[in-house]
């Protein structure tokens, strides 16, 4: 097999004293797509944070390689300008900066990280435009604050044209679906699909299967209880829908 | 040796400054013995309590400057201005326009018989009647003052740019006067830039502005402090406001070792309005302390405040804002917020607005919140590549510019916000989490 775009070796991590992820292992390739599934609570939302650099979960023991370099090393902003995305589960609102003046700092800050000059001005206007067609928000938006206001779904795709944008390696989408209607969902699919690419990686982190039928996996992992207990191709997010986590924890202790 | 009061020294000190006009020596000697009745304040009076007078009474203050020292550059790029400078307390006639203008700006001491029984008529009428001793005190001393009146219906085609220079080799005290009056249907903007050459030099600056607005009149009022760290001030700005009248004022202070400001409005007849908008920076140990006392005293008129603060380091800062409704002020209006971002777990807020209502068809509303940037907010933004430094700054900036941005004059909002960006030079972004 090529080489790693993310290797994540029996990583524990807990927040306030309580641990949340219990050995977890988890390798994803240049242009896979994984999809980590699982009950609340069973870690899959601090898997995302970890992986973005938040402060608050400590890492007590694992590892976790990116690209070949030692991602808990990483400040988050680093991470960020190394090509990882974290769409978040609930997006921040930032009045008083416009979602423009946003886009264009983080951007020229990721540009300055790779020895490239600043983004011309009208490139950028133009790139900003054609990107929040794709997101389907009016180009109203890109004057507004970030999020300011903006509904739960017009947040997701918020993030979404930020991602597009910004063009990201690896993409962490941390239950993106939840709370979309069936347009919204196609669309943030629809963003997320024309990002594919054999350089590109996903992981996505949800609940329900329904996403997985805009956004096909190439793997999909059960995250319960901090580990991931069960991995396959995208017939078990199928076979999850129709017996459910629990389901799935019995078929595993008969097993064992 | 004896050791005098401040109090004592500085009536003595008044007392002793040379006759002004023999027309306002009575408003001299009676402004003398209301402060000596009224003292100075001390930790125990309450519109003082969080502000020490101390530094003031540790430096040799109570005389004028010499000599005037070198000049400070009072441009503002790209703003076309009517410019009035005091140097050092005096009218500058040399750096001052003084002809050809299409209003009256007249020195005290040039007024005319119809001027001079304005100021009588005016002049100490809206500070006197305060607990102010800063007030009392430039009217005790007084050794000139300026005179701006605006003809009724006229608008002025540039801003009014009053200068408060100051630079000297000693320790000195500047109490520049200024009378304002705009005639019915005047409309103008008036500029006060307070500036001083930096150095060790201690320097007291007590500054009062009494600003009459007739009926249908609107005035813009920027009062930019942009003081170094060796200029204690006191300043206090007084406003009476006539039937529709519109008030509209843009402060931006920088801290000192000492700074105090006073905005007092008065909505005197019915339809008058006054929007405040306010803006305070501390670093270092400065201290900066902020009051707005907001009359209402007819029915129908309006005001709103909105008030920033920024503290980093040690920086210490008090918001009072007032809000008296009298109980003919039904159809009131009055809205007011002050909000403080500490950059550092050492800088100090207190704030405390006050509603005083004594009609009862009234809106009103007022919040205070003193609060530390958004860790949440901090992170997301990082979490897109923006270094934490940065990070701060976009954040600092969206809070104080939903104040800046309300200038409407696009020159002084630019000028202001360097002023802004040299705030934030070198700050520690650690401190503030």
């Amino acid at each position: 097999m090529g080489s790693k775009m993310l290797e994540i070796k029996n990583l524990r991590v807990k927040i306030e004293d309580k641990e949340i992820l219990k050995g977890l292992n988890l390798t994803v390739r240049p242009g896979e797509v994984h999809a980590i599934m699982g009950p609340n609570g069973s870690g899959k939302s601090t898997l995302s944070n970890v992986l973005a650099g938040r402060e608050e979960y400590e890492v007590t023991g694992g590892e976790i390689w990116y690209q070949g370099r030692n991602l808990l090393e990483m400040e988050p902003e680093e991470r960020a300008r190394e090509g990882i995305f974290l769409a978040f589960q609930y997006p921040v609102e930032i009045p008083g900066v416009s979602n423009l003046q946003f886009l264009r700092t983080a951007m020229n800050n990721i540009r300055k990280h790779h020895g490239q000059g600043e983004i011309d001005a009208g490139t950028f206007l133009k790139e900003a435009r054609e990107k929040i067609k794709v997101v389907n928000l009016d180009q109203a938006f890109l004057k507004r604050g970030v999020n300011e206001g903006f509904s739960g779904g017009e947040k997701k795709r918020n993030e979404i044209l930020q991602m597009l944008m910004l063009e990201p390696k690896l993409a962490l989408l941390d239950e993106t679906d939840s709370g979309l209607d069936i347009d919204a969902l196609q669309v943030v699919a629809n963003g997320v699909n024309s990002l594919r690419s054999p350089e590109r990686s996903v992981v996505m982190v949800t609940h329900y299967q329904r996403l997985l039928n805009y956004i096909v996996p190439d793997y999909v992992h059960v995250l319960m209880d901090g580990r991931i207990v069960k991995s396959g191709g995208r017939e078990l997010a199928l076979e999850l829908e129709e017996h459910g986590y629990s389901g799935l924890l019995s078929e595993q202790s008969t097993g064992a | 040796m004896t050791e005098q009061t401040f109090e004592t020294r500085s009536i003595q000190a008044a007392r002793s400054q040379p006759q002004f006009q023999n027309w306002l020596q009575p408003l001299r000697e009676q402004s003398l013995e209301q402060l000596a009745a009224l003292g100075f304040p001390t930790r125990k009076t309450e519109f003082w309590r969080y502000t020490s007078i101390y530094p003031l009474t540790q430096g040799d203050f109570l005389r004028p400057a010499e000599a005037p020292g070198a000049n400070s550059d009072c441009s503002i790029p790209g703003l076309d201005s009517y410019r009035l400078v005091f140097h050092n307390g005096v009218l500058d006639e040399q750096r001052s326009q003084l002809k050809e203008l299409p209003f009256e700006a007249i020195p005290f001491s040039q007024a005319s018989g119809e001027q001079q029984e304005f100021i009588r008529q005016h002049l100490g009428t809206l500070v006197g009647s305060q607990d102010h001793p800063f007030g009392l005190l430039n009217t005790a001393w007084l050794q000139e003052g300026l005179l701006i009146r605006i003809g009724k219906e006229q608008r002025l085609d540039k801003p009014i740019q009053v200068v408060f220079d100051h630079s000297a080799e000693h320790s000195f005290t500047a109490q520049p006067r200024l009378l304002v009056q705009l005639e019915r249907h005047a409309e103008a903007v008036l500029v006060e830039h307070h500036l001083a050459q930096p150095g060790d030099t201690e320097i007291f600056t007590n500054t009062v502005a009494e600003v009459f607005v007739a009926e249908g009149a609107k005035l813009t009022h920027y009062q930019l402090n942009l003081e170094p760290e060796n200029v204690l001030h006191v300043g206090n700005v007084q406003v009476a406001l006539a039937a529709h009248a519109q008030y509209e004022s843009h402060q931006v202070s920088l801290g000192g070792k000492l700074k105090r400001r006073d905005l007092g409005v008065n909505l005197d007849q019915s339809g008058a309005n006054a929007r405040l908008f306010g803006v305070y920076l501390g670093r270092n140990s400065q201290h900066v302390d902020y009051r707005t006392v907001l009359n209402h005293r007819a029915a129908h008129c309006t005001s709103q405040e909105l008030v920033k603060g920024v503290l980093r380091d040690d920086a210490r800062a008090v918001f009072n804002g007032r809000i008296h409704i009298y109980p003919d002020a039904q159809q009131t209006l009055a809205e007011m917020n002050n909000r403080n971002l500490l950059l550092s777990k050492t800088a100090e807020v207190n704030t405390k607005p006050e509603l005083e209502i004594y009609a009862d068809d009234v809106k009103c509303a007022h919040g205070a919140t003193v609060g530390q940037l958004d860790k949440e907010s901090l992170f997301y933004l990082q979490s897109r590549g923006i270094d934490s430094t940065e990070a701060y700054r976009i954040l600092s900036d969206a809070f104080l510019y939903e104040v800046l941005d309300q200038m409407p004059h696009p020159e002084i909002l630019a000028f202001v916000s360097r002023w802004v960006e040299e705030f934030h030079d070198r700050v520690v972004v650690e401190e503030t989490l």
